[in-house]
């Protein structure tokens, strides 16, 4: 009933979270509604949802929750932290740890999350495309529910303020990732095979929210801005700090499993980024550096090293277009890793931070950036690959590059934004990552420089093997066969090539606004006091 | 095309970075033509050309990557209970380092 009357004067940012949690609702009280009145016949229930009607249902709520995110990024500027409360006085925007007020939601937008949320309904929309266009695998009730669910739970990180809300938007997105995956498991012998699955999840989810509990236990509060201004290192906040990232980086590293279906992919690909993204909220925007936690950046690096390591393995001999797409995006993974090392060693000194810090979080957050359009548009261009013909899967045939032309190039532009060739987008942001790395040790530099034209030339070859090897026999049937990957695919090469011609407007309008409200903690605190925003 | 790239941080001038990337590419390219001319049309000789394997295997690299890969690391991906495993060696790395007195300067 609260909620109903602060309707007429809610504020954007919650407006634009409550879009998709109210529409992964509806097909799910469509679906609980099937199933009830499908309960009792034993006969073969023949109730279904008129699907056109669930496509358009599905496109409007993409389009509408593109055009919110996008009023959320705009309306933010450049800068500012702004915190939306809603209490027993209706919304405000002004929040301090003595507050006499009965807070009941506190939302935060700033340029960082804004931008995310942004970007993140991009490939929603086009990965809500491909999903529609994809013949193979309809779309169905339960497809479009769980699409949303994860969009909803994903919406909700960007918008988080505090760890508990973190906690309950992550839970939202690992319900909708696990029925992506495995749909509604009910088989016992189902249920006996996902069980260490599950196990792990519940792991996860469960260390994340005894991280939070230490913290509120010690100070009170969750909320990251008003911790931010609290926190002392001590053991229950290294612990807190251990429990916190440690099952979201693992979210981040092994964000899903082994399957074939585009759309679903690019959305564990946005579950990744969104994992990431708190652990960036909690290293660099509630712990900062704080004295003891100088060895950190020496883990991250050095997890990132293995990962890069581990997907050159991975992708060398590897004939399977989306395990390679998998170990590919691990490559990715394992540079923004480094990055994040770098970019928090850089933050301990002025001095440092002058030299190579900021350089370093520019570079982390260019391609955590990129990260998502790129690993979108390998998901397309390697599901289509997998996709069955008359003569076994279509990447067996090979010299696809004349049926395929689109995906062909697009699959280029992909990896040479990925090794970072200039002078596509990703060598801007992998010159800064090298510049910064050579204040490390310049061994680093050599061995991210050495991986990256490792990566390019193994790419470079498997997708010369796939486009213009010898055609198999049969292959003359093979019609143009990334039509339905069309679209999507164009505009992520839209993106890809706009920023590659236009790298200021890319550094100016996404990079270095994110990396200012993501360090700035004085705009947090002011946004505490005063409200609103600060610069 | 911009001609630098400010970023509030650093000024990088990308006219520059394209002058050495076109340079390169015209370096490259007078190579392949030396190189093409001297073979006979070829990017590697006829002589050479002879000892070569049309269907060669792979290279060192890739053989024992893959062996690496399927010998090593196959059987780690294939236990049931790896993301435990991976999440409870990831917080031992944590609070290691967290908590180690070793090598604080």
């Amino acid at each position: 009933m609260f909620l109903f009357s602060s309707l007429p004067v809610i504020p954007l940012p919650v407006l634009s979270l409550l879009l998709p949690m109210a529409a992964a609702f509806l097909p799910l009280i469509f679906y609980i509604y099937r199933r009830i009145r499908c309960w009792h016949s034993y006969e073969n229930c023949t109730y279904e949802i008129n699907l056109r009607f669930l496509k358009l249902l599905f496109l409007l709520v993409l389009i509408v929750n593109l055009f919110l995110t996008w009023s959320v990024w705009m309306s933010m500027g450049t800068g500012g932290t702004e915190l939306f409360l809603l209490s027993s006085g209706g919304w405000s925007k002004t929040l301090s740890p003595g507050s006499p007020m009965l807070i009941k939601a506190v939302l935060q937008a700033d340029v960082f999350g804004a931008m995310s949320a942004f970007l993140m309904g991009c490939i929603a929309f086009i990965a809500g495309l491909a999903a529609m266009a994809d013949r193979n695998d309809p779309i169905n009730l339960s497809k479009v529910s769980f699409f949303l669910t994860t969009l909803a739970g994903i919406q909700g990180i960007f918008y988080s303020a505090g760890i508990f809300s973190f906690f309950f938007f992550i839970l939202i997105s690992q319900i909708g990732a696990s029925g992506l995956i495995y749909g509604i498991v009910t088989a016992k012998k189902d249920l006996k095979e996902l069980t260490w699955y599950y196990i792990s999840r519940a792991m996860a989810l469960l260390m994340f929210l005894a991280g939070g509990v230490i913290l509120y236990y010690n100070y009170k509060t969750v909320n990251i801005a008003v911790l931010s201004t609290m926190i002392k290192l001590g053991t229950n906040e290294k612990f807190a700090y251990a429990l916190l990232v440690v099952p979201l980086l693992f979210m981040f590293i092994k964000s899903s499993s082994y399957i074939a279906d585009s759309s679903k992919r690019v959305f564990f690909a946005i579950r990744a980024q969104a994992s990431l993204f708190v652990v960036f909220r909690i290293i660099f925007s509630l712990y900062g550096p704080l004295q003891g936690l100088e060895k950190i950046p020496n883990l991250f690096i050095l997890l990132g090293l293995i990962l890069l390591v581990s997907s050159l393995v991975l992708t060398a001999k590897e004939e399977d277009p989306v395990k390679f797409a998998g170990a590919v995006e691990l490559f990715m993974k394992g540079f923004l890793i480094v990055s994040m090392g770098i970019s928090i060693s850089g933050t301990y000194s002025a001095q440092a931070a002058a030299e190579y810090g900021l350089g370093a979080i520019e570079s982390m957050v260019a391609l955590w950036i990129l990260f998502l359009p790129v690993s979108a548009a390998l998901s397309f261009i390697c599901c289509t690959l997998k996709q069955e013909t008359n003569n076994g899967e279509l990447w067996t045939h090979h010299g696809l590059f004349n049926e395929m032309p689109i995906s062909g190039i697009a699959f280029l532009l992909a990896v040479s934004v990925i090794a970072g060739l200039p002078p596509f987008v990703g060598f801007p942001a992998k010159q800064f990552l090298y510049r910064s790395s050579n204040y490390i040790t310049p061994l680093l530099t050599i061995f991210l420089m050495a991986a990256a034209l490792a990566v390019l030339l193994i790419s470079v070859r498997y997708i010369s093997k796939i486009m213009f090897g010898k055609p198999s026999e049969g292959s003359e049937n093979i019609r143009n066969k990334d039509v339905s990957v069309i679209v999507p695919l164009l505009i992520l090469f839209g993106f890809l090539v706009y920023s590659t011609v236009m790298p200021s407007l890319f550094f100016d309008s996404m990079v270095s606004p994110s990396v200012y409200s993501l360090l700035n903690k004085g705009q947090m605190v002011n946004a505490i006091n005063q409200g609103g925003t600060s610069e | 095309m911009m001609s630098t790239l400010e970023t509030g941080y650093f000024i990088w001038n990308l006219s520059a970075w394209l002058k050495i990337s076109l340079f390169s590419a015209g370096v490259f390219c007078l190579l392949t033509f030396i190189i093409k001319k001297k073979t006979g049309g070829s990017l590697v000789s006829s002589r050479t050309a002879r000892k070569c394997i049309t269907n060669h295997e792979d290279n060192f690299f890739q053989q024992n990557a893959s062996l690496f890969r399927n010998r090593i690391m196959q059987p780690w991906f294939d236990l049931p209970f790896l993301h435990i495993l991976s999440i409870t060696v990831l917080f031992l790395l944590f609070i290691v380092a967290l908590f180690s007195k070793n090598g604080v300067e």
